[in-house]
């Protein structure tokens, strides 16, 4: 049916005391990342499941737009100097998502569920698959650090 | 002891239970102080009165099971609500007339409990908890026409499972 791409889908945070990072960050943040449609799914299924999209190939309905935090105008408010753990969470359908945090350092702890050693990664981005949640470090820069993430929309086909 | 999204502050039984045994044992604890000197010493352990030990020990169980796996409730009635998250105004489907849909947050190891209506009107529905294992209650993840059956428009349905430690989505099952 798919009702979450209409909508019907958030985060479910789960705090645990016993993680390898636990007590080590500030402050948490929860950044949810989707693509966006227009139109309902009723219709793009629809289309998509009808013969004459099988017969030119089978192509996935294209996103209309990619949202953070169910919003293209998302602002979050940080401070430099505190280190925040940032839960990314991709809650779209189709779209994977790649995540950087320009100008700012951050480092990968838990990949889907999974903790791992910590891993730097700026320059390189956090990639999320839909349904997929990655939790970073973060410790914000310069007094006028304004920009959290940037996220790059890559679909495949 | 957390609110749910309506604002319930639920307890076990297993807390409630603790936490009048900690009482009495409080209240006993006095009464005992009250009574007249005994005739003789009392018994020690560990340089301490038993009954004082006993009653720090009963204390700090139920200090200890009072913070620990509690249950977290939710009420959601899923419903058509109209939203413009990037400036196109479309209808969406909200929980509790709202939308973006609210977070869950609970500990590892708590109780989840939802209540779902389905106020939809044209569709059923059901919700799937995104990489929780459902080890025991594979009825409670949500994959309508697998593992339940879809809750019809105007019916009711309770999702009530341990959970796991992963954050995750939680959406509609695909």
């Amino acid at each position: 049916m798919g009702q979450f791409p209409d909508g019907l889908r958030g985060p479910l945070i789960v705090h645990d005391s016993a993680a390898p990072f636990a007590g080590k960050y500030d402050k948490e943040l929860t950044i949810t990342l989707s693509d966006w449609y227009h139109k309902q799914m009723p219709e793009l299924l629809g289309s998509y499941e009808s013969t004459s999209n099988a017969n030119a190939g089978g192509q996935e309905p294209v996103p209309d737009a990619n949202l953070i935090n169910d919003s293209i105008n998302t602002q979050i408010p940080v401070e430099p100097g505190k280190s925040y753990l940032i839960r990314i969470i991709n809650v779209g359908n189709f779209a994977g998502q790649a995540v950087y945090f320009d100008g700012h350092p951050f480092t990968a702890v838990e990949v889907d569920g999974v903790y791992v050693d910590a891993t730097t990664l700026a320059p390189r981005t956090f990639a999320l698959p839909p349904g997929n949640v990655g939790a970073s470090l973060s410790t914000p820069r310069t007094r006028l650090a304004r920009t959290l993430p940037s996220t790059q929309r890559s679909m495949s086909t | 002891m957390w609110a749910s999204a309506t604002g319930e502050y639920r307890l076990s039984f297993l807390q409630l239970y603790s936490l009048s045994c900690g009482i009495c044992h409080r209240l006993i604890m006095c009464a005992y102080k009250s009574t007249a000197a005994l005739p003789c010493a009392p018994v020690k352990f560990l340089h301490l009165p038993v009954a004082t030990m006993l009653s720090l020990v009963l204390s700090f169980l139920t200090f200890v099971i009072l913070v620990c796996a509690k249950t977290v409730t939710y009420d959601w009635e899923i419903t058509w609500v109209t939203a413009s998250p990037d400036g196109f105004t479309r209808p969406v489907i909200g929980i509790n007339g709202e939308w973006p849909c609210p977070t869950v947050e609970v500990d590892v190891g708590d109780r989840l409990v939802v209540h779902v209506t389905n106020s939809l009107g044209n569709q059923s529905t059901s919700l799937h908890w995104h990489g929780q294992n459902q080890r025991g209650t594979p009825f409670m993840d949500g994959t309508s026409g697998v593992a339940q059956c879809p809750i019809p428009p105007g019916s009711h349905f309770t999702y009530d499972f341990t959970v796991k430690a992963r954050s995750s989505p939680y959406t509609r099952t695909h």
